[in-house]
């Protein structure tokens, strides 16, 4: 088990804190991990990194002791809708890496490829934007005209407002991981998910009223947290309601009211749309399989 | 700062080989001259005998050979010391002539002596 | 264990251009956590006191390279340093030494960013394999005569750390040489002639007197000094054979 994928890893600890066999730790409940048996040779020779963050972070050493471990999020599976090439639906816009999603993933991102997809994708999305910039002429007209737009937003929300009584960035960021955690977390249901989405939108009323200490222009880094902050916010609306609408569970997406994989209806992407008054339309396109038909998945023993 | 590319490598060669036959010989020098001799263990070393011990091929070689490396360690470490340490940097070529400049003059030097001691 | 401390003074280093043309410094009291690092710090007042604090941070665990500061003195990853240790404080923080100052703790990079594509850092070959021919193989010993080098994570504590950085900004600097080490020494590569140039010439590893603070402050345990080192033997080498053969450039 200890080998096993992250998704199922996490739902067997999910398992366990809900029979109320997990250990209150500092920041949440924990398990051990128990790597004594391993030895100090094997343990420096084939995790010798687990063994230094151990040792610097928690001042534990995994040869003598346990520890203490929960899941965490980790990687954002979906993202930009991109194609082979990293090109979105917006003319000259590429995306590659994490924030992009082709999907060679699917419902679960396994082991070490964020990190070769990244490589690769990333190579091909360069080439096309380098062909792309080379064939195109200076940007229209409509781009600086949306640089000063946003400008002009920035000078009149964030950066303008009073802060007087005014709520902090960090309040509001924390009440969107707990709302995400909670809500869109590692087992999912309908009624969560809606709570979910509401939170969201009270979120958003706050966030318009978030004034920043940071007013200059140079190197603000409070002002960049702010904007990330805003497109968290989106971010997070859209996976809470592809969760909704996919009354399925496969990989990392498991909901307790629909369990079961439904390939008739579901082995398909979710793409999600901001309609005109604001809210959010999902549609899905079914995954091109060529080589490889999916298949049940076993893990061996 | 340092001297044109050719001549770097060359008294650092120098710097480095000194400083490690310093490590090496020097230990072993002072244990012959200042703990074996005054102890007696090598027998009277009068001024005749001293003579003969370096008069003997062997020795003025090798002294031939240790002396200028010796010399040159000094003199690399010395400008170093002035030209990083002093932070004396519109003296820099100067100070690089001078130490080396010494340091090929003591050479010399003592080559002659050894020369001459025959 | 006994600790009676509730908090701990944090004095904080301040440029903010745009208002005031001098630096100062600020005070900051925080909570004191025992888990806590000088960066929990400092994030600590960014959320809760003032948002204006400026300074770079990223992974956390030490291996991104982007919280580097110098913290009473000494140039480390703030993710990495434990107030714990620091205590009873005050506890000093400046930008790293060795870059201008664009904003509170946030250095220029640039020199640094400009000097490494100078030493070439990527396997350069004299003749691409195809494709067909399959991956390159390695033993684990040709892996192991590059690997330390390859762990640099761009930290630059190396560079604050150096004084002769400090005196020269030309000098390319400990990161640069050991990174270029790190191909020079990857039985894949076949660039160490192209490399050769910049760094035997004017302001490579020839600026260095082998003072050793920058692997003292390697939180990775690169050994830049040690790769420096070795260098100066590579090109005395490779000089002396140049003499020996005349016409070939040294």
């Amino acid at each position: 088990m200890e080998l096993g994928p992250r998704d199922r890893l996490s739902q067997a600890f999910e398992g366990e804190r809900e029979k109320g066999r997990t250990i209150e730790g500092p920041y949440g409940e924990v398990v051990h991990l128990d790597l004594r048996h391993l030895g100090e040779k094997v343990i420096d020779e084939k995790l010798p990194f687990v063994r230094e963050l151990c040792r610097k972070y928690e001042k534990i050493d995994p040869v003598e002791e346990l520890i203490p471990v929960r899941p965490v999020v980790h990687y954002m599976i979906g993202g930009i809708d991109v194609d082979m090439d990293g090109a979105t639906s917006l003319a000259g816009l590429y995306a590659a890496g994490e924030t992009a999603c082709i999907n060679i993933n699917g419902a679960n991102r396994l082991g070490s490829n964020s990190l070769t997809a990244l490589l690769v994708f990333g190579a091909r999305a360069g080439r096309a934007a380098a062909e792309f910039a080379r064939g195109s002429g200076d940007p229209p007209r409509s781009v600086l005209a949306q640089a000063l737009e946003e400008e002009e937003r920035l000078h009149g929300g964030v950066l303008g407002r009073s802060t007087e009584g005014g709520e902090r960035l960090a309040s509001v960021r924390e009440d969107l991981l707990a709302t995400m955690e909670s809500r869109a977390g590692i087992f999912r249901d309908e009624a969560g998910l809606r709570a979910g989405i509401s939170e969201v939108e009270e979120l958003r009323r706050r966030f318009a009223d978030v004034a920043l200490d940071d007013r200059s222009l140079t190197f603000n880094t409070e002002l960049a947290h702010g904007l990330e902050l805003e497109n968290l916010l989106d971010v997070g609306e859209t996976i809470l309601c592809s969760a909704l609408e996919r009354t399925e569970s496969r990989g990392s997406h498991q909901r307790t009211d629909h369990s079961g994989r439904n390939d008739a209806d579901f082995l398909a992407h979710s793409l999600c749309y901001r309609e005109e008054d604001g809210s959010c339309r999902v549609e899905f396109e079914p995954v091109t399989i060529t080589r490889w038909p999916p298949a049940e998945r076993h893990y061996g023993g | 700062m340092a001297l044109k590319p050719p001549r770097e490598p060359l008294v650092w060669a120098l710097f480095s080989a000194g400083g490690m036959v310093a490590a090496l010989v020097l230990p072993a020098l002072a244990g012959i001259l200042w703990i074996a001799a005054p102890l007696g263990l090598l027998g009277p070393l009068d001024h005749e005998g001293l003579r003969l011990l370096a008069v003997h091929p062997v020795v003025r070689i090798g002294m031939g050979l240790l002396l200028p490396l010796f010399f040159f360690h000094w003199a690399h470490r010395f400008r170093h010391t002035l030209h990083d340490g002093l932070q004396l940097y519109h003296l820099s070529r100067f100070i690089a002539l001078v130490t080396y400049g010494v340091a090929l003059g003591l050479s010399l030097g003592a080559l002659w002596i050894l020369w001459s001691l025959g | 264990m006994e600790n009676a401390v509730d908090t701990v003074t944090l004095k904080v280093f301040r440029y903010r251009p745009e208002t005031a043309p001098e630096p100062e410094y600020e005070t900051f009291e925080v909570p004191y956590q025992e888990d806590w690092m000088v960066l929990d710090a400092l994030n600590h007042v960014k959320d809760e006191m003032d948002g204006s604090l400026s300074y770079r941070w990223s992974c956390r665990m030490g291996v991104c390279g982007s919280c580097g500061m110098t913290v009473n003195g000494e140039p480390v990853l703030t993710c990495a340093t434990y107030i714990e240790d620091l205590l009873p404080g005050p506890i000093r923080i400046d930008p790293l030494r060795g870059f201008p100052v664009i904003r509170d703790l946030v250095g220029d990079l640039g020199d640094f960013m400009a000097k490494l594509p100078r030493v070439k850092p990527w396997i350069i070959r004299k003749e691409e394999e195809p494709l067909d021919a399959g991956e390159t193989l390695q033993t684990p010993e040709e892996v192991g005569a590059f690997r330390q080098y390859s762990m640099c994570i761009n930290c630059m504590l190396c560079y604050a750390a150096c004084p002769i950085y400090e005196m020269e900004p030309d000098f390319i600097g400990p990161a640069a040489i050991a990174l270029a080490q790190r191909y020079n020494l990857d039985s894949r590569d076949h660039g160490a002639d192209e490399r050769m140039d910049v760094l035997s010439r004017k302001h490579g590893v020839w600026d260095c007197t082998f003072v050793g603070e920058c692997s003292v402050v390697c939180p990775k345990d690169v050994d830049p000094a040690g790769a420096i080192q070795r260098y100066k033997v590579t090109a005395t080498m490779d000089w002396f054979r140049s003499l020996l053969r005349p016409g070939r450039s040294g």
